[in-house]
């Protein structure tokens, strides 16, 4: 079973000389996270997303479309960055979710759709 | 109907689905009403005809990837047709997944109660104080998302038990007071079945499952220790006894020293808790059956602690009312007055705790005006005409 682990976080605790560390840090914390997966032979994708200034997000409404400067909710937690793993269920969703480095922040986990399902 | 935590917990086990289990099992048992004789292992007919009901409403619906699951977990027609298949009981499974940490805290143990012991929504929507139309939105919710979210359908690894007792034993302890305050049974007539039976069977078996958690074993004494009651908690007429005016001779010793020894094992680990404090307190007032008397100087400590733990306006009227016995009707009076009556106005047992302690304090008409105010708040019937005898004496 599929599930998107949604890392949502203070894109602000990375400022300055002391947020550089920081970022350091959790990069590193990034990479051993890949690597443990990769030894638990769990298939996985993912990818860090640039920060939350650069996003243009596309507003429709009922056929109406408009374009609005910034990511879809303003929220002191941004979509920083996500993974895709295929785990038996949400329990071990759940402990991969835990391993991820976020200083301050959380991860969403859902289920992802399973192509060919019908509602 | 006695058989329904069984069947449904092995349905929902087999369906994958508490949605489809509990519908499966409505169906079925109307269907047994229709047979020309009843069947002579009830259980074993609900879960085959519930079985065999779900089975044809998935292959009808033919819907999703789960189908394919489901229909490979139901193995085929062959085995349902024999009858009588014995039934797996998977209530501890299903109470445990109802507990899922995944589920909002809010809705665990109701959900527990939904599913497991057949609560009405009405019945869990008055215990947690909501509304019933909220409380099934909230059921249809957590339904939703334990069959969706992923939410595995296996007993979870004896490791991670602990970290979801907690809400195991808030549903328990929910449906505890449930059945306790249906004194007269009525809550159990209209589910068919006894709602006190089934939660002490699931106290002691999560008790028996995890004897290295003080707290699982303080619960399972609590429901013991009320239970070892019944027999006294009714008069000839139905009206509900207090505990402190019951028949000692009628209580049920047996429960007694089982729950005090599980008092004891739960001390020895030193972890204390709010289950294990509410059975001491509990089994404090049991000892009127050797010393003749209450201890309320220990009573009051431990509603201290308790308090402590567990600080809630409940818990302080209790209190209130073990103060009174100790420091004098007054003092219980003041207490009284300084919890919030506005957040009270709707439970019975603050209008009652005032009733008598204005009664003892020669306030007849206020008692009076009390009792009237838990009258009007529909108490069961075992309640209603102890109220009513009570309100009579002071008239």
């Amino acid at each position: 079973m599929q599930f998107m682990l949604m890392i949502n976080e203070d894109e602000s605790a990375y400022a300055g000389p002391e947020g550089a560390a920081l970022m350091e840090a959790t990069l590193a914390g990034h990479m051993k996270l890949a690597e443990d997966l990769i030894a638990a032979g769990i298939p996985f994708s993912g990818e860090r997303l640039k920060p939350a200034a650069t996003a243009t997000t596309v507003r429709s409404n009922n056929g109406v479309v408009t374009l609005h400067d910034g990511p879809f909710a303003e929220t002191h937690e941004e979509l920083g960055g996500f993974y895709i793993i295929d785990v038996p269920g949400l329990d071990e969703a759940i402990e991969w979710a835990k391993r991820i480095p976020v200083p301050k922040g959380g991860v969403e986990v859902r289920p992802v759709w399973p192509m060919g399902a019908e509602a | 109907m006695a058989a329904r935590p069984r069947v449904v917990a092995a349905l929902a086990a087999q369906l994958r689905d508490l949605d489809a289990a509990e519908e499966a099992f409505a169906e079925a048992a109307e269907a047994c009403l229709t047979l020309p004789d009843p069947p002579r292992d009830f259980a074993a007919w609900l879960f085959v005809a519930g079985k065999r009901r779900a089975l044809d409403a998935i292959r009808k619906a033919k819907s999703a990837a789960r189908t394919a699951d489901a229909l490979a977990e139901i193995s085929d027609m062959a085995d349902i047709l024999t009858l009588p298949e014995p039934i797996p009981d998977e209530r501890l499974r299903l109470l445990f997944i109802c507990c899922h940490p995944a589920l909002g805290a809010e809705v665990r143990a109701g959900l527990a109660l939904k599913v497991i012991c057949g609560l009405p929504v009405s019945a869990i929507a008055r215990l947690f104080v909501v509304n019933e139309q909220a409380m099934f939105q909230r059921l249809t919710r957590a339904k939703a998302k334990v069959r969706e979210a992923g939410i595995a359908f296996e007993l979870p690894p004896r490791k991670v038990w602990p970290e979801r007792l907690g809400a195991v034993l808030l549903a328990l302890e929910l449906a505890f007071t449930a059945a306790y305050a249906d004194a007269g049974g009525e809550l159990s007539a209209d589910l068919g079945e006894d709602l006190g039976a089934e939660v002490e069977r699931l106290a002691l078996l999560v008790a028996e499952l995890l004897p290295q958690e003080p707290e699982a074993l303080g619960l399972a004494a609590l429901v013991l220790l009320a239970r070892s009651r019944a027999g006294a908690r009714i008069d000839a007429g139905g009206a509900m006894v207090p505990l402190s005016q019951q028949d000692v001779s009628r209580w049920d010793y047996a429960r007694i020293e089982r729950a005090r020894a599980m008092m004891e094992a739960a001390a020895r680990a030193g972890r204390s808790g709010p289950c294990q404090v509410m059975a001491a307190i509990q089994l404090t007032h049991t000892r009127r059956a050797f010393d003749g008397v209450v201890d309320w100087r220990a009573v009051l400590r431990l509603y201290d602690v308790l308090l402590a733990l567990r600080p809630s306006p409940m818990v302080a009227l209790s209190r209130a009312l073990a103060l009174a016995q100790v420091e004098g009707v007054e003092a219980g009076l003041d207490a009284l007055d300084s919890l919030p009556a506005e957040r009270l106005a709707l439970a019975r047992p603050f209008h009652v705790a005032r009733a008598d302690l204005l009664a003892k304090a020669g306030r007849g008409e206020e008692a009076a005006a009390a009792l009237d105010a838990a009258l009007a708040l529909d108490p069961p019937r075992a309640e209603r005409l102890w109220l009513e005898a009570r309100r009579a004496g002071l008239a």
